[in-house]
């Protein structure tokens, strides 16, 4: 019941806000949820956590992309970027969540957890992993899709910009919105983590103990990895856009486009 | 080819000296510290061992209520003290450990382990995981001093702040009796005024953007809240709340986090806008409040959609551990294992839509000032 009062609240500022454009970020939404419920299916109907993870973050991915801004050069540049970081950060990721054995549950879950079995036949290191990128993938393509809209701007306005130029205003943009990306990031995890923190103040962990501490561990190095994505993201995506403007992918990209124009043309013919 | 590549490197290394020495000198200083937690042994209070020697015995398979198998094992480990007055004294400790590792850990050789001495026996208490968590901190550190140079390190700069100020409030909470919801709001205003001054600087734009901000809080906070308590938080299981201590206002805290988890994104919203409206006001001082209105609804739609789904995924992802094991556990899945995190991100999109709104509202009155004709 609350949650369809607030459902409407949030329908309702959606529509205050954008018109109509905010049915279609209703609509992208719920598409969203759908493929988290289906991933987290398959996961646990024993599907590898990982691999389930990195499709479904880039099915994800085109949904949010091609779905809400059209197959075009600047959500080419998105893509390609998202899935060269999300491949970059998946080894990462992996041999940090082994290396601290990040999945498990820690001695300040017990209070959740207790009364459960343990034995679930799936190894929870990997389903850390799966949690980690798939909680990036958000802010990852927000911060993609606000360079390379920056970066065609620029195009736009001085057609005979090079590379390095065009690499440059991506990397400027990028330096503008680190710090409110990092923000947002940081908040929400916040959010989430309030009664944790008053866990720990109220029995006074030292220093170490908070950084060996399971839980604190995961929700911090959660924080650094969503926050890393973005940040290396930025020159990844300014490269991409700056390539496929005016570098050595631009005759690639514009056979990509007559390409779509002709599927369209085609399609409107039949 | 790669002469021509060589000779660019070289004409950048000439060009970029200062720059490249800097982040030499920078690495340098990170990889030390990273190296430093790697041998702080002797700072901790407890016992550190280092694992020499794992044997490891197969005890059996184990099945979870709906049938999964399990391997169980029993593992013996030969450690050596790093640390205390036993310092390089071997030890043997025993450590069950199970395949998936939902509740237990599985050492292997070179791993560094915290001790407890319980009746004059060494037991495990867990990994040592400082180091990690410094490696990855510090490789995001030198990212975002690569990539964003003053302005990253700005940031990081205020969420240390953000860290303490909160840490502060906590104490006034949880010490000096003062209520959660009050000292989140204060905190959050705070908050709100040092990140958006720290990111815009000391100017016109950075007013609008902490006013558009405050406004949108304080009618989303008191919307959503209403809503909730007028519901008698019917179908939000916030009993069930994570590490909830301090039970006797378990509704308040989550009200609280609320606010919180919803802050940072109305504030990323909101700089965006103003720094959007005012590069066109700036452009063209003339220009008319129609276009304005019509350039702040396009900036609107560009960043509503991301934003909701960033809160979306990072809300979500959080559960899946949880609902793996209850999955596994034979029991039935529905909303209220998620309910917290689905009215959380709820709370979240209205502060966004709302944002996007309020901020555009606000900032063309702010930034564009008077008519002149």
């Amino acid at each position: 019941m609350t949650g369809w009062i607030l459902f409407g609240l949030f329908v309702f500022f959606s529509l205050l806000a954008g018109g109509t454009h905010g049915l279609k970020t209703i609509f992208t939404l719920l598409l969203n949820m759908g493929c988290i419920l289906a991933i987290v299916a398959l996961i646990i109907h024993g599907w590898n956590p990982v691999i389930t993870a990195l499709i479904g973050c880039l099915v994800i991915t085109c949904l949010i992309l091609f779905f809400n801004c059209g197959i075009n050069a600047k959500t080419m540049a998105s893509f390609l970027s998202v899935f060269t970081v999300l491949v970059l950060q998946l080894f990462f990721v992996l041999w940090i969540t082994d290396a601290a054995n990040l999945g498990g549950f820690g001695f300040e879950d017990l209070n959740d957890v207790a009364g459960y079995s343990f034995d679930i036949g799936i190894k929870i290191s990997a389903v850390a992993t799966a949690c980690i990128m798939m909680g990036l993938i958000g802010a990852l393509t927000d911060t993609a899709i606000a360079v390379s809209t920056a970066v065609f701007e620029v195009k736009a306005n001085y057609p005979d910009s090079a590379f390095s130029d065009l690499y440059a205003s991506g990397l400027r943009v990028g330096k503008d919105i680190t710090g409110t990306t990092v923000n947002t990031l940081y908040f929400a995890l916040l959010g989430e983590a309030a009664t944790l923190m008053i866990w720990y103040h109220i029995y006074d962990y030292s220093w170490w103990e908070l950084f060996n501490s399971i839980v604190f561990c995961r929700e911090f190095i959660k924080l650094c990895f969503f926050s890393l994505s973005c940040v290396l993201v930025m020159p990844v995506c300014a490269a991409f856009c700056g390539s496929l403007l005016s570098g050595s992918l631009h005759a690639w990209m514009t056979k990509i486009e007559k390409g779509m124009q002709k599927l369209k043309k085609w399609i409107q013919d039949e | 080819m790669i002469c021509r590549l060589l000779t660019q490197a070289k004409q950048y290394i000439s060009e970029n000296k200062r720059t490249l020495l800097l982040f030499a000198f920078l690495a340098l200083f990170l990889s030390g510290a990273v190296l430093f937690t790697y041998f702080d042994a002797f700072l901790y209070d407890c016992p550190v061992g280092e694992v020499i020697e794992v044997k490891i015995e197969k005890t059996g398979i184990y099945h979870s209520p709906i049938g999964d198998e399990e391997g169980h094992a029993l593992q013996t480990l030969t450690l050596r003290l790093i640390n205390g007055k036993n310092k390089g004294k071997f030890i043997l400790c025993e450590n069950e450990c199970t395949d998936s590792g939902v509740y237990d850990e599985t050492y292997r050789p070179g791993d560094r382990l915290l001790l407890e001495i319980q009746n004059g026996a060494y037991t495990i208490t867990g990994l040592k995981r400082d180091t990690v968590a410094a490696l990855v901190f510090a490789v995001l550190l030198f990212a975002i001093v690569a990539v964003s140079r003053l302005k990253g390190v700005m940031t990081l700069l205020s969420v240390a702040v953000n860290g303490m100020l909160f840490s502060y409030a906590l104490d006034a909470y949880l010490f000096h009796g003062v209520n959660i919801m009050i000292s989140a709001l204060c905190v959050s205003i705070i908050f709100c005024v040092i990140c958006i001054l720290i990111v815009c600087g000391w100017n016109k734009k950075a007013f609008a953007s902490i006013l558009s901000t405050l406004v949108s809080v304080l009618i989303v906070t008191v919307l959503t809240f209403v809503t909730i308590w007028g519901c008698d938080f019917e179908g939000v299981f916030a009993e069930g709340l994570q590490y909830l201590i301090i039970e006797a206002d378990y509704r308040f805290t989550f009200l609280a986090m609320l606010l919180l988890g919803s802050l940072g994104a109305m504030m990323d919203i909101c700089v965006s806008m103003a720094a959007g409206l005012q590069e066109l006001i700036e452009k063209d001082h003339g220009i008319a409040r129609a276009s304005l209105n019509k350039s702040g609804i396009a900036i609107g739609k560009d960043m509503m959609g991301t934003m909701v789904n960033v809160l979306l995924f990072t809300y979500l992802c959080g559960s899946i551990p949880y609902i793996i094991l209850v999955y596994h556990n034979g029991m039935t899945l529905d909303y209220s294992i998620i309910s917290l995190e689905m009215v959380r991100f709820l709370c979240g999109g209205c502060g966004i839509m709302a944002s996007v709104f309020f901020s555009r509202w606000i900032c063309i009155r702010l930034l564009r000032g008077r008519d002149q004709s």
